[in-house]
């Protein structure tokens, strides 16, 4: 599939940084030492230090730069191809095209410029030089491309890790490299704990971001690497980096509505949705009609928070409940409470069809238990039945040896 | 399995009714009458998230929902009825 789509994305006087395309990084290297622009650069390989060669060339360089994601699926391929026929070129800056990871409608392409993707990116090369950031993201993706410009703008090093092999082998190479440094999701980051890869890091920076990170995790990842500064990062493909929170608690703190952080403004509509509005709004979408900003510039994040005590917190995503005899919950939710059981490494919760309800709740969790599973199981039922309303409680929980992820490094949900 | 077919229906009757009193415990009710044949469903005291999810805990241990596998949607109205569908839907007893 992915040689046909880059077959149909071929017009005239475009550079292509792809396994089986017409050019090579080493074109993109003669690009940038050459005079004139190229009209498009499209990276599409999935070979990461070819990307990233790529990468390093076309900013400035070229006028808008295709970013096809490593797994091809045919509705992102054809939003590219008729997003190529159409979009006229040429806005004075490069533009960085990706791909968003929803996994449901219509897929959208957003464009980005280097400031719309580095917004809270240090610029202090002493500082940077401390770093070794390792990169688990796929790099054809927006968080991937943060690390990537981040540690490059920085001053830092980072070191690719090869994406074909098994988490552990790629871990084994970072720490083997003196990765420092690693951004990852909270799923990411339980399995990374749960990797005898984890002995050998010495974190000085540690990165979660993509999912909701839940307090156990922060946890976690302060008693395993106490030298470790601990940043969850609000990002999303749409809305650029949002902010980041450092001091360690789940949530961000609720002053951030009245005295946001730098760049950044956040509010909550009035079904508890969190919008953003960031200064710089280079972003948008793609041969799409529709605005990714309201009239007023605000991004809708489609992420549900509450308040508790002095911090909102994030409930989870507007789409992603499920729906028990009319009553909504949030998995996340859920999730959060089986994480905080003794002995849970990673939960992931889903709705099962029952004919009576719709859906129920049903939860897998991947967990250090012995031969007392039963046991284990029905405390931590109990556990849920004393820390959630009666039709939020797991009516299965499962103990499974691997929980899925997406590409993203997400729980991958269903 | 080499049980008959009378023997495994005993077998379920056995296991609904193990289970049937846990869902009750996990919905925090008290049953309202003995779960016996005529008990009707509805005046047990478990509510539709306790039936839905007692029929998880059976699908865990029999292994199969009756309830999403037939076509035509059956109520059980009594506690034999909903003995029966399990009956009627049970993977045929193991290799001959």
């Amino acid at each position: 599939m992915m040689d046909e789509a880059l077959a149909r994305l071929e017009p005239g006087r475009e550079l292509w940084i792809a396994e089986r395309g017409v050019a090579t990084a080493g074109d993109a290297v003669r690009m940038r030492q050459g005079r004139g622009a190229a009209e498009r650069v499209i990276i599409g390989s999935h070979d990461p230090l070819e990307c990233a060669k790529a990468m390093a060339c076309a900013e400035a360089r070229a006028r808008m730069v295709l970013i096809v994601p490593s797994a091809l699926e045919e509705p992102v391929a054809r939003r590219f191809t008729e997003v190529f026929e159409s979009e006229p070129s040429w806005f004075g800056e490069t533009r960085w095209v990706i791909a968003t990871s929803g996994t449901t409608g219509t897929p959208k392409l957003v464009s980005h410029t280097l400031r719309s993707l580095t917004r809270t990116s240090k610029k202090d090369p002493q500082a940077g030089a401390r770093f070794r950031w390792g990169l688990l993201y796929d790099l054809a993706r927006f968080a991937g491309l943060q690390v990537f410009f981040n540690s490059l703008l920085s001053g830092s090093s980072l070191i690719l890790s090869d994406p074909t092999q098994p988490l552990e082998r790629r871990l084994e190479w970072l720490a083997r490299n003196h990765c420092n440094a690693l951004s990852a999701t909270p799923t990411m980051w339980r399995k990374i704990l749960m990797s005898t890869a984890a002995e050998k890091f010495a974190f000085r920076q540690i990165t979660l971001g993509g999912e909701i990170s839940d307090q156990p995790i922060l946890d976690a990842l302060r008693r395993k690497y106490p030298q470790a500064r601990i940043s969850q990062i609000y990002a999303s493909t749409e809305a650029g980096v949002g902010f980041a929170v450092n001091d360690g608690r789940a949530g961000f703190p609720k002053s951030f509505v009245e005295h946001p952080p730098a760049g950044v403004e956040l509010r909550l509509n009035t079904e508890g949705f969190l919008l953003v509005r960031t200064e710089n709004r280079d972003q948008g979408y793609l041969g799409a009609r529709e605005s990714l900003f309201d009239e007023k510039g605000w991004i809708n994040t489609g992420d549900l928070v509450a308040g508790e005590s002095d911090r909102f917190v994030f409930l989870g995503r507007a789409n992603g409940a499920i729906n028990v005899g009319g009553n909504k919950v949030q998995p996340e939710e859920v999730e959060r409470v089986i994480g905080s059981f003794p002995g849970v490494r990673i939960a992931a919760v889903y709705a099962k069809k029952s004919a009576i309800t719709g859906q129920v709740v049903a939860a897998d969790v991947v967990a250090d238990v012995g031969n007392e599973a039963s046991d284990w199981k029905r405390e931590l039922a109990a556990h849920c039945a004393l820390h959630l309303a009666g039709h939020k409680v797991p009516a299965l929980i499962r103990i499974v040896d691997d929980i899925p992820v997406t590409q993203a490094g997400k729980l991958a949900r269903r | 399995m080499g049980t008959t077919g009378k023997d495994s229906l005993g077998a379920i009757r056995e296991k609904i009714t193990r289970n049937f009193l846990e869902a009750l415990r996990v919905r925090k009710v008290e049953l309202a009458r003995p779960l016996d044949d005529d008990a009707v469903l509805l005046e047990t005291g478990l509510d539709s998230l306790g039936f839905a999810i007692l029929v998880v805990k059976l699908e865990e241990e029999l292994g199969y929902d009756p309830f999403t596998m037939m076509e035509e949607p059956v109520y059980p109205k009594t506690f034999r009825e909903f003995v029966e569908v399990y009956a009627r839907f049970a993977p045929s007893a193991g290799p001959a």
